[in-house]
């Protein structure tokens, strides 16, 4: 039986080595046996890799950024974060981004941020339904009422999944910004994110976001991150 | 076996190249600022027009080549615009030359992009769902109303290599920003 066996592996390697016949786990002179070892090993590690390769793309993350550039000459100091605008399915979804941006970016320290209040005072005040449809005219005279240099304005495309009702399903974020200079009218930075819940995972499911607002958090701090 | 995997890795790469016109003896150097209008919608997904047209702002700003106007400040003056010119809101407008005249006097610019978002979604085909993103584009002078560039492309989220494999398609998302860069390509000449 053993050599039976032997006999099957002299076989494969025979094959490899053109007609020579040497056994894969002798050392053969020809370097047959490390070839085999190699392969196996080659493949070993595809299969290791391969999902690894793929794993977290169904995020994307999209940047312009002339911030840079535009910093030295405007010298960005305080900003307002306008209302987001609602794309998605769930009602609340724009207010639930607004507060955590505003939250993260206040942490962040980056810029001197106006109080909300205060902006939601202005919108109303100039009776403007939609922050998409503001022109720079009122753009301007936000900045001059509010004394802030720039604004964001944002939209929540997807806000889906995570716990509702019982029912679990895999959290999606979609999430615009882009932050305009006040004074020239000028997109200084605009960003497009989108992550899921799935993409955290690291090994054997482990790191998985499960929840909306865990996950929410998540991406407004690496939208924030882009900034830097 | 390497003949099959080479036509696997040919035709996976495969697909529709995006179709251009450009027009020749322009010079382009005249063109510093450009408007994006808000693009005619002609899918089920309500906001894909919206979409789109971050996609392309973004697009034209990291080229560097033109300036854009601000998205609320087109809006607006669109509105304005065809309320002068005596348009109903949600009426369908055809663009003029006076139209357009009008809305790059207000904004500033010497030509804008007008387009149509043709598909946005997921589209049923040979037993499996993928995603489907096709966009239009021109680039129109302000005075002359003159097509200056025109480009189309279409993009579906599968093929076969994904197939085979069973990786995940692309989203429209991920598909809607190549999409985009690659109409650009035909303009900017990058690819």
């Amino acid at each position: 039986m053993k050599n039976k066996n032997q006999y099957k592996e002299i076989n494969f390697c025979s094959l490899l080595s053109q007609g020579q016949v040497y056994p894969c786990k002798s050392r053969g002179r020809n370097g047959v046996g490390k070839i085999c070892k190699l392969i196996s090993f080659l493949f070993l590690i595809a299969i290791l890799i391969l999902p690894l390769l793929f794993h977290g793309c169904s995020s994307s993350v999209i940047i312009y950024s002339d911030l840079n550039r535009e910093k030295g000459l405007f010298e960005i100091k305080r900003v307002g974060v306008l209302p987001f605008v609602n794309e998605s399915e769930k009602r609340q979804a724009g207010e639930i981004v607004t507060n955590t941006f505003n939250t993260i970016l206040f942490k962040s320290d980056i810029f001197q941020i106006e109080e909300k209040g205060n902006i939601e005072k202005f919108l109303i005040s100039e009776k403007v339904k939609s922050v998409q449809m503001m022109d720079m005219e009122q753009l301007k005279k936000l900045g001059m009422r509010l004394k802030i240099d720039a604004v964001f304005i944002g939209v929540v495309e997807e806000f889906t999944g995570g716990d509702w009702g019982g029912r679990l399903t895999t959290p999606v974020v979609v999430i615009r910004v882009k932050l305009i200079d006040i004074r020239s009218g000028k997109i200084l930075w605009m960003v497009r994110h989108k992550k899921s819940g799935d993409d955290y995972i690291t090994v054997f499911g482990f790191g998985r976001v499960r929840s909306i607002s865990a996950l929410t958090k998540r991406v407004v701090s690496e939208i924030i991150e882009t900034i830097k | 076996m390497i003949p099959l995997f080479g036509f696997l890795v040919v035709h996976s790469g495969c697909g529709t190249s995006p179709k251009q016109y450009i027009r020749t003896n322009v010079n382009f150097q005249y063109i510093k600022k450009v408007a994006v209008l808000p693009l005619n919608n002609l899918t089920d997904d309500k906001y894909a027009g919206e979409k789109l047209k971050s996609m392309i702002v973004m697009n034209i700003l990291e080229s560097g080549v033109f300036e854009v106007a601000e998205d609320g400040e087109v809006n607006k003056v669109v509105v304005d615009v065809f309320r002068e010119m005596g348009f109903r809101e949600g009426e369908l407008v055809a663009l003029d030359i006076e139209g357009i005249k009008r809305i790059s006097e207000k904004l500033g610019v010497q030509a804008i992009f007008i387009g149509s978002v043709e598909s946005y979604g997921q589209n049923r085909g040979g037993g499996s769902q993928y995603a489907v993103v096709s966009l239009s584009l021109r680039l129109v002078e302000s005075n002359s109303g003159l097509t200056l560039w025109r480009g189309f492309h279409s993009q579906k989220g599968s093929s076969l290599m994904r197939s085979i494999f069973g990786i995940e398609q692309k989203g429209e998302i991920e598909l809607s920003n190549e999409v985009v860069k690659k109409v650009f390509a035909t303009f900017f000449g990058k690819y």
